[in-house]
């Protein structure tokens, strides 16, 4: 031990008497190990959410299926109905929870807010294994129709709505004007994650199904979660819920038929719902932390010739390989612990920049911390860093020949050596940098695409804005309408406003979708088509820029009995013909049936990537009463110039009405598929910051192949060459190298492009621009790295050159 | 008669480079006696460095035999050697290879270290080193702050520390300035006349007369020994 400290001395004196060594490798790894700690807490975030429940493993996602349809639309959440079935019989499942997401009004508490929330069954804490950090979790009473109203707060919602009041229990909130009673806060830890579909809500409250609801076997929005009881599997469980629906479908066989049941991992669900970004972004720091590691090593490589004189007076004095590498290693050890100190703090200043990357509603849920997670990963991280860098190094230096302690150090063999070694880590660097540049310039590209591509509106001059009723405040759909009626007056009549509509749901945000049947065309065994479902005010389709194709708009008066279609939807079901006067039924096939009255274009509800979904319109005034809706206005000039207008006059209109997501129509197309969206930002910027990694190391490298032909370049002079002789031997050493490792890094690009094509969107993985993009962006960087270099070669004093060694 | 400290036999050594040989030790025999004191003379390229290489284990022979201490040198493993140097051989460097980042006393320490010595025993024993090449005034220094003759003197004790059957020199003083030169070599003469066993490499004839026996390489061969005041030609 006592030996162990005195190496750690002479290391750190060692490191303390080179400065710029010593920051040059902290720097790095600090930088490499930095943003690896930084990307793993993104991704643990965004995808793994940490599970920061009992036993994860064990929760699953319950399913209704559709056994005559195929695909991702076969699935749905259990109804109320099939929920409360599986909950009473089930004997493989320990707790059975149901979820909803919502949004309302929170008022009470200063100014109104609208806010995300989550209806739960009151197993769903349980079912989770969560414990609440103050108060308490839900009764069985409380979840039940007509029970006192109680709520939990998340932590955000916590330390946003409620100022992180450590009293808050016991106290009582208004959410669309009823009042409720907080029984609970969670704690910090506790993130749900996205398969849940519950974007970081501000509250819980019982789910509460009514008794109309429990009779439903059609409603299909409240998701259903599970945790495996003792002894049983996920397919045991299936096997159970598959009998359960067949239980109903034998007693129920009109809504039931054909329905059976899918029991899937909730662990399973999450890496699928993002496996590829995963292990993109993954990757990506991986190759950026190698990087790192390439350049380390290169630099203690560097450091090492210097030291071959030393190594092999150890060696002539008796040290053994093994004491060697161990000294080599204490130092790289000493190393890592100075990159660990400095990773901690870059990592968390790359965490606290990832908020501002992202839609402005996303931000807490990425606002990450250095927490023990992440720490293990920095540490772990460090260990494998000072494995990679240091072994290498360490094992060459020990292979030093002993005999050329009585030649005064080995520059000439040990140097061309390590300076070959050090010319192959170039190459590789310069690889896998070009690789990165390539892969992170096709997603971006795609990423440009899929903004530029056409998604059936038109978004410039578009705000839009969520808003949320209270419905006590419109007891009869009457009084809602006619509100409706003043709200569309009063916002289309602000300056710089042309049109102004309502819509129940937008396009590129929270769809909604239902099943319906075509007259004529309907499907076995109960199966039904399924479409976007929009309630629009009369003025939504010029309000969007949505192409009227035939037919008319809606009107103020037109009845409940018709509806508009987009042409998806007339190419799938009446190809060739006029969809005019034809008729669909959302209630199923007994009707009633509704008349299409108008045809317009398509709109996309998700991204480009994705199919586009048929979609069908309802005049707004027969909805009956909505609870919320979205406000569309058309605009001049820049969206955003109207915001205060409308937000004026929303309070003149309902000083409860909250507004949330006051977007332009560029904001509402960012908002879609956030998550992907913001690992391709993430990924760019790490393929910068490797190119950065290997700029330097090519850099370090050519340094010290002038240093150490400067005794050549000398004679070189001596025998007449000239200045440019000299800076074009240099620089064609060091572009060679480059070009090697350009050309191996593309190839590897084209391979990984292949592999994440799934991903691009109107890019092909050969794309021959971000091919010569990242071709030119890399020889750029490695042509300044090595200028300098060759610059300062060109400044070689052959008299003093010739004197040396 | 006693058997000899070190004991060549027919000791070649040719290096092999692009299917080029070159002999740089051939046929040597040579023999060193405990307590004596060898210089081994000859031009720059004789074989005087690969010689001193192969009797401090750095390098091995291509053929011949070599006997350190009446056990065979060949056929060691890189452990072995390594102990061996550690144990039986002082080297002292033209270069001096001090360790930079290293104090006199570490430095000198140093072979102690490998062999594992308690801390306390290698210090004593480093400072009587130290204090038998006059520099234990100088222990904490870095070598960076001494001049080349305290540099050598420091490199001499570092020899010294693992009490070695033999001191292998290798042009001790061809780094130094005539002055430095001469205290080394009475330095080293001192040593001799404790009992040390020395063999030196040096072109420089001024300090041949030190040795009790000067052996003459040119191209790879032992062509002449002198024995203080008698010349045997080969």
């Amino acid at each position: 031990m006592k030996n162990l400290f005195g190496e750690l001395a002479v290391a750190f004196r060692r490191l303390a008497r080179r400065p710029g060594f010593t920051a040059a490798v902290v720097v790095t790894l600090a930088l490499g190990i930095g943003a690896n700690t930084a990307a793993f807490s993104l991704v643990d975030r965004l995808l793994l959410n940490a599970f920061s429940f009992r036993e994860p493993d064990r929760i699953v996602v319950l399913r209704e299926w559709d056994s005559a349809q195929g695909g991702n639309d076969a699935g749905f959440a259990p109804s109320p109905f099939a929920f409360m079935e599986i909950r009473q019989t089930t004997t493989q499942l320990e707790s059975v929870a149901a979820v909803r997401r919502t949004t309302g009004n929170l008022s009470g508490s200063g100014e109104p807010a609208q806010v995300e929330f989550a209806r739960v069954s009151a197993s769903f804490f349980p079912m989770l294994g969560v414990k609440p950090m103050l108060g308490r979790t839900f009764t069985e009473e409380e979840d039940r129709d007509g029970a006192p109203r109680v709520a939990i707060l998340s932590y955000p919602g916590w330390k946003r709505s409620f100022g992180a009041d450590a009293g808050v229990v016991g106290k009582r909130l208004v959410l669309n004007g009823e009042s409720h009673e907080i029984v609970g806060v969670l704690g910090p830890d506790v993130r749900i994650p996205f398969v849940f579909a519950i974007d970081n809500p501000t509250l819980f409250r019982p789910i509460a199904f009514s008794a109309a609801e429990l009779q439903n076997r059609n409603d299909h929005n409240a998701r259903a979660f599970a945790r495996l009881g003792p002894g049983a599997s996920r397919s045991s469980a299936e096997a159970e819920l598959k009998g359960i629906m067949a239980s109903l479908a034998a007693r129920y066989p009109a809504d039931q038929q054909g329905r059976t049941g899918r029991v899937t991992s909730m662990k399973d669900e999450v890496s699928q719902m993002m496996a590829a970004q995963m292990l993109l972004l993954q990757g990506v720091v991986l190759v950026v932390m190698l990087i790192a590691c390439v350049n380390v090593a290169s630099l203690l490589l560097a450091s090492g010739l210097g030291r071959s004189k030393e190594m092999s007076t150890r060696v002539a004095l008796g040290a053994a390989r093994g004491q060697l590498v161990a000294q080599m290693l204490t130092e790289s050890a000493l190393l890592g612990f100075f990159g660990f100190l400095g990773a901690l703090i870059v990592g968390k200043g790359l965490m606290a920049a990832f908020p501002a990357i992202v839609p402005e509603q996303y931000a807490d849920a990425i606002a990450l911390g250095m927490d023990g997670r992440a720490l293990g990963v920095c540490l772990a991280s460090t260990l494998l860093a000072v494995l990679v860098f240091g072994v290498l190094p360490a094992w060459k230096l020990s292979r030093i020949d002993p005999a050329s302690a009585l030649k005064g150090g080995e520059r000439g063999g040990v140097g061309r050596e390590h300076h070959r070694l050090r010319g192959l880590l170039v190459v590789f660097e310069v690889a896998l940098a070009s690789c990165l540049l390539v892969t992170s310039g096709l997603l971006l590209r795609s990423l440009a695409r899929s903004n530029q591509a056409p998604m059936g509106f038109d978004s410039r001059h578009l705000l839009t804005a969520r808003l949320r009723f209270v419905p006590a405040q419109y007891p009869t759909p009457e009084s809602a309408q006619a509100f409706l009626d003043q709200m569309l007056g009063k916002l289309a009549a602000l300056p710089g406003v042309k049109a102004a509509a309502l819509t129940s749901n937008l396009p590129q945000f929270m769809g909604g979708s239902y099943w319906y049947d075509v007259e004529g065309q309907l499907l076995p065994n109960n199966s039904r088509h399924l479409a976007e479902i929009r309630w629009v005010s009369p003025d939504y389709l010029p309000a969007m820029g949505i192409p009227l194709l035939g037919g008319r708009r809606f009107t103020r008066e037109d009845p409940d009995s018709v509806c508009i279609v987009s042409d998806t939807l007339a190419r799938k079901h009446w190809p060739g013909q006029d969809p005019l006067g034809k008729r669909i039924s959302l209630e199923g096939s007994n009707g009633p049936w509704l008349t299409v009255v108008g045809l317009v274009g398509w709109t996309r509800q998700w991204s480009p990537g994705r199919a586009v979904d048929p979609e069908v319109y309802f005049p707004l005034h027969t909805g009956g009463r909505i609870a919320a809706a979205s406000v569309v206005l058309r605009v001049e000039g820049s969206p955003h110039a109207v915001t205060p207008s409308l937000r004026q006059a929303m309070r003149e209109l309902d000083p409860n009405l909250a507004l949330a997501n006051v977007w332009s129509g560029e904001e509402l197309l960012q908002s879609n598929e956030a998550g992907p969206r913001i690992i391709v930002k993430v990924t760019a910027g790490f393929s910068l910051l490797a190119l950065f990694l290997a700029g330097i190391g090519i850099y370090g490298v050519m340094s010290l192949l002038v240093e150490f032909r400067t005794r050549e370049i000398g004679v070189r002079m001596a025998l007449g060459a000239r200045v440019w002789d000299v800076l074009r031997l240099v620089l064609g050493e060091g572009l060679g190298m480059v070009a090697f490792g350009l050309s191996l890094g593309l190839l590897a690009g084209y391979g990984l492009g292949h592999a994440i094509a799934s991903q691009l969107y109107g890019v092909t993985p050969a794309d021959p621009a971000t091919f010569v993009i990242a071709s030119t962006t890399l020889a750029l960087v490695a042509l300044v790295s090595t200028l300098f270099p060759a610059l300062r070669a060109m400044t070689v004093n052959p008299v003093v050159a010739l004197r040396e060694e | 008669m006693p058997q000899p400290l070190i004991q060549l036999e027919g000791l070649r050594k040719v290096f092999t480079t692009d299917e080029v040989e070159t002999h740089a030790l051939s046929d040597i025999h040579l023999e060193i006696r405990q307590g004596e004191f060898v210089s081994i003379g000859g031009p720059s390229g004789c074989g005087k460095s690969t010689l001193l290489s192969i009797l401090g284990l750095l390098d091995t022979p291509t053929a011949g035999t070599y006997i350190l201490n009446a056990k065979p040198a060949s056929g060691l493993k890189l452990s072995e050697r390594a102990r061996i140097r550690n144990r039986e051989i002082g080297f002292i460097f033209q270069s001096f290879n001090l360790i930079g980042d290293l104090s006199v006393l570490e430095n000198v320490e140093l072979p102690l270290v490998y062999r594992g010595m308690a801390a306390g025993e290698r210090r004593k024993r480093a400072t009587e080193c130290l204090e038998q090449v006059g520099m234990s005034h100088r222990a904490g220094h870095l070598p960076s702050q001494l001049s080349g003759g305290q540099q050598q003197r420091v490199a001499v004790a570092r020899a010294l520390a693992g009490r070695p059957s033999i001191l292998l020199a290798d042009e001790p003083t061809g780094n130094l300035d005539s002055t430095n030169g001469d205290a080394v070599m009475e330095l080293l003469r001192d040593l001799h006349r404790s009992g040390a066993t020395i063999c030196m490499v040096t072109h420089d004839q001024r300090f041949t007369h030190f040795a009790d026996r000067t052996v003459h390489l040119f191209d790879g061969r032992i062509v002449s020994e002198e024995e203080a005041g008698k010349r045997q030609t080969a």
